[in-house]
């Protein structure tokens, strides 16, 4: 399988058998020794569905690559912060940009 | 018998140990000079490189365990004498040329008796072992009692020996911090000197000086001999006859401070004059004065007389201070301007090595090129053609770069040297890639149907050795590993499996043999008994740190092993978090592909960010749980605000609507006071971002000029090593800590008349130095922060005051005690 980066879509199995569903890596950090991902979901057209947006690790379950939500308080928490910072810096550059 | 233990090879190589341990104890090794030292080290690589050959040519992993246990006395002296050689080459390069013979022989005193103790304490453990077998046929009663009268002495002198032996270790162990310490001491000590020399500056100048006569004259060197004559008693009347005034002419052949001597004893001489006496006062100060005889008149001109001479002589200190400094001034100049131009020699012979790599690059994946050296930490590779000039260049890159360390050090220059970007890979495996090369194209040479049998076999070999050189690094990481479990009371069988894991968690993880659970508590166990280590190490070195005060410089010796430790817990750690905590909630990828208009979606996500940042900021400070963000998200777009926002900007481009209402939103978020985060049920009703709390900071510039030691902040930037590099923003590194963390200061960087002037809490008068600082308008560049994380005596580094914001301490209350 290819190595999970930006912008890249995951075709990701849905937890209530509901079907696939594609998410695209809309921001990616190191912290504390595990990978957490920022993922959007995305249509068949790659249009994003700003609804569902999530905060998921990279874990391996079963020698395959999956995400587990983050839900742990302190965790999210600390996680959450971290894209907060990194979504502020790039939202100030766009805006600048204009 | 186990062939893989009992054999020739095996047998050889425990001979050869013990003969250079004999050669050592019968002094037939020698040592001192350089040369010397190199060629023990190069008898004991070889023997560390037989015993590797050895362990890995042998398959079973049982009898690689058994064989470790069998030769652990031979491995026990290698390291050790290792570990004592690599002390004193290391000490050889930090001291430079300057290394005398006697004091090489000295060290290696300690080697030998190191050396000679541990086979004496082998000996006597022995004697121990014998006694014990031989007593057994007692009962346990008699045993004690006997050992007791007859034995016990065998104890003490295992213990004597031990503790010499321990002494010797570590006097040549300390040799390394050592040095580096004195290297940092005499950076701190200038330091400390140039301190001392601005504060005496400072009190000369100090308008004390000029009012209190008694201050100066305490200053006032007599140059001369020459006294000033007393009056005899006739004299005095005839004085009292005449006016009492200065003799100008007398006054003009005596030295400065002479003549204010003479100045005073005349006023001296008026004030005793008798009679009835008026109150007169001159420039704050005031004597009762006959009026007799123009005493006052006298009194008031000697008075401005000695005004004048006391305002030249101090003109005279501080003209001769100021000449100290400008030669001084001058003296760095010169030497920067000398520094300066070996810099520039040395970039010169950088371009071209550069220059000959990019030469390379198109050849790069051909046989035509060499690795010959490491880019930042990347290999390096020249063409073969180059290879002779490359050397050259390269070896005169080496010799500017120990030109230009000890040109620093001679004159005292704190310029920090070049980053070293050049960095010569082992000369072992230099040679290895170019045989293997070599043999490669005589391969190619070959016509078609000659037999390439010989080549390939040779071929193969030099692989093996590349292979076993790159093992043998694997290998002193599992020996270093495993040595740290068993410090920590494992049994042997225990700690070969933990630190066989440490070395490689990925291949454990990744292992069949063991169930996901059990891989989870053993990596857990792994990581715990790390951090462990890592307290053990601490508490031993915490003494000689609190023995010296010098904490920055102590904590130098605990650094090596702690980054070591650090990077092995890193690299368990990241495996460990591969696991997932609840299995239920993992969801498989079943599919990463590219997008099929990148760019599009880029520009997408680009426009949505702020909605991701409002997403991100409300799970961070609402600590909210990931499900309910949808409906956050749809009561943001619901409220009131927004949508009378949405009506007044309806001419707007509806992609930047909701980005330009986020951002106004977050921009009066940074006004807003700390607030209590509202309920969850007021949260639904009332969905604003200005309940958001908000941790109050300031930067030093907003409000005070002034910081203490204590005073709490965060950082914003990069920590750096010394306070020089803080203030000069050179080499910074990443913070080790969260940004969010907070960090207290324990020292603060002043610049004074263009010099950094650093002050620690832990030294003495450190307050009123700080309050002396501020007072003469000297400026806070930088600070020493410690971490909450971290222990007393441990600190994080050195920040630039641009870098940190101050966080307001409730207790302190800083606003009400420092004003504004």
């Amino acid at each position: 399988m290819e190595k999970i980066e930006l912008y890249k879509i995951l075709t990701i199995e849905n937890e209530d058998g509901s079907g696939d569903k594609d998410y695209t890596v809309a921001n990616k950090i190191d912290y504390k020794e595990t990978t957490y991902l920022y993922l959007i979901e995305v249509d068949a057209d790659e249009n994003l569905i700003e609804s569902n947006q999530m905060i998921t690790k990279l874990v391996i379950k079963e020698g395959e690559e999956s995400l587990e939500k983050v839900t742990e308080p302190t965790e999210l928490k600390e996680v959450a912060r971290l894209f907060f910072e990194l979504f502020k810096d790039l939202a100030k550059e766009a805006i600048s940009n204009e | 018998m186990n062939p893989d233990i009992y054999n020739e090879r095996v047998a050889n190589f425990q001979i050869r140990v013990k003969n250079l341990q004999t050669e050592i104890i019968e002094k037939k090794i020698t040592m001192e000079n350089f040369f010397q030292l190199q060629t023990i080290m190069q008898k004991v690589s070889l023997l560390w490189k037989e015993c590797e050959s050895i362990f890995y040519n042998i398959k079973n992993p049982k009898s690689q365990d058994l064989l470790l246990v069998y030769l652990e006395n031979e491995t026990e002296f290698l390291k050790i004498l290792t570990s004592l050689l690599n002390n004193i080459e290391h000490y050889h390069k930090v001291v430079g040329e300057f290394i005398e013979k006697s004091e090489i022989q000295k060290i290696w005193e300690d080697v030998y008796k190191v050396v000679i103790l541990q086979d004496t304490i082998k000996k006597y453990n022995r004697g121990l072992e014998i006694v014990t077998e031989k007593m057994n046929k007692f009962s346990e009663k008699e045993r004690q009692i006997l050992f007791q009268q007859e034995y016990s002495w065998l104890g003490d002198r295992i213990k004597m020996a031990e503790e010499e032996k321990t002494e010797s270790i570590n006097r040549i162990e300390e040799l390394e911090s050592k040095e580096e310490r004195n290297i940092n001491n005499k950076m701190f000590s200038e330091s400390e000197m140039k301190r001392i020399s601005l504060e005496k500056e400072l009190k000369e100048k100090s308008k004390e000086a000029l009012n209190s006569f008694e201050n100066f004259f305490d200053k006032i060197d007599i140059v001369s001999e020459q006294k000033i004559p007393d009056f005899t008693e006739e004299e005095q009347k005839e004085l009292r006859k005449e006016d009492i005034q200065v003799d100008e002419e007398y006054l003009n052949t005596l030295s400065l401070p002479l003549q204010i001597e003479y100045v005073q004893s005349v006023m001296e001489t008026i004030e005793k004059v008798k009679g009835k006496k008026v109150t007169v006062k001159y420039k704050g100060v005031s004597k009762r004065i006959s009026k007799k005889k123009n005493c006052v008149s006298s009194w008031l001109r000697c008075q401005t007389i000695l005004r004048s001479l006391i305002i030249k002589y101090d003109e005279q200190v501080v003209q001769l201070a100021d000449e100290m400094e400008k030669e001084d001034a001058l003296r760095i100049q010169q030497a920067k301007e000398e520094y300066a131009s070996l810099y520039e020699k040395l970039q010169v012979v950088e371009n071209c090595l550069f220059k000959l790599a990019e030469s390379a690059k198109e050849f790069l994946g051909t046989k035509e090129v060499v690795a010959v050296s490491s880019l930042n930490k990347e290999p390096l590779y020249i063409h073969k053609k180059s290879l002779d000039r490359f050397n050259a260049y390269f070896v005169e890159y080496k010799r500017l770069q120990k030109e230009i360390n000890h040109f620093l050090e001679r004159h005292d220059l704190k310029e920090v040297p070049p980053v070293e970007k050049f960095e010569e890979i082992q000369t072992a495996k230099y040679e290895l890639y170019n045989q293997i090369s070599f043999l490669n194209e005589q391969k190619e040479k070959l016509n078609p149907g000659e037999n390439v049998d010989e080549l390939n076999s040779q071929i193969s070999k030099l692989r093996k050795e590349l292979y076993k050189m790159n093992k043998g690094h694997k290998f002193a990481i599992f020996a270093n590993l495993k040595v740290l479990f068993k410090s920590l009371r494992l049994s042997d069988d225990i700690s070969s499996f933990y630190a066989s894991i440490a070395e490689n968690p990925e291949k454990f993880r990744n292992s069949k043999k063991y169930k996901a659970n059990s891989k989870k508590e053993i990596l857990q166990d792994i990581l715990t008994k790390i951090q462990n280590s890592c307290l053990l190490t601490k508490e031993d070195l915490n003494e000689k740190i609190n023995e010296n005060k010098k904490k920055i410089n102590d904590s130098l010796g605990i650094q090596k092993k702690k980054d070591f430790l650090r990077e092995q817990f890193s690299k368990v750690r990241r495996e460990f978090c591969l696991f997932p905590k609840k299995e239920e909630k993992c969801t498989r990828i079943k599919r990463i592909k590219d997008s099929i208009n990148k760019k599009k979606l880029v520009e997408s996500i680009a426009s949505t960010v702020i909605l991701c940042c409002s997403v991100s900021g409300l799970l961070y400070l609402q600590n909210d749980s990931v499900e309910a963000h949808e409906k956050r998200m749809e009561s943001i777009l619901e409220t009131t605000e927004f949508k009378e926002y949405a009506f007044e900007n309806s001419h707007s481009d509806n992609s930047n609507f909701s980005n330009t209402f986020a951002i106004h939103q977050m921009e009066s978020i940074e006004e807003q006071q700390v607030k209590e985060i509202p309920g969850k049920e007021n949260y639904d009703k009332q969905m604003t971002f200005k309940s958001m709390p908000k941790k109050e900071t300031f930067s030093y510039d907003d409000v005070l000029k002034e910081i203490d030691f204590g005073d709490t902040f965060t950082k914003q930037g990069s920590v750096y090593r010394t306070a020089e590099e803080a203030v000069t923003k050179q080499n910074p590194y990443s913070t080790y800590f969260d940004k969010d963390s907070l960090s207290t200061v324990e020292g603060i960087v002043y610049k004074y008349n263009d010099t950094f002037v650093p002050i620690y809490s832990s030294q003495e008068d450190s307050e009123s130095l700080r309050i002396a600082m501020v007072n003469n308008g000297a400026e806070p560049v930088g600070v020493l922060g410690q971490n909450e994380h971290t222990t007393t005596n441990d600190y994080e580094g050195y920040f630039s005051i641009d870098d940190i914001q101050f966080v307001l301490n409730e207790e302190t209350e800083l606003m009400n005690e420092r004003g504004r």
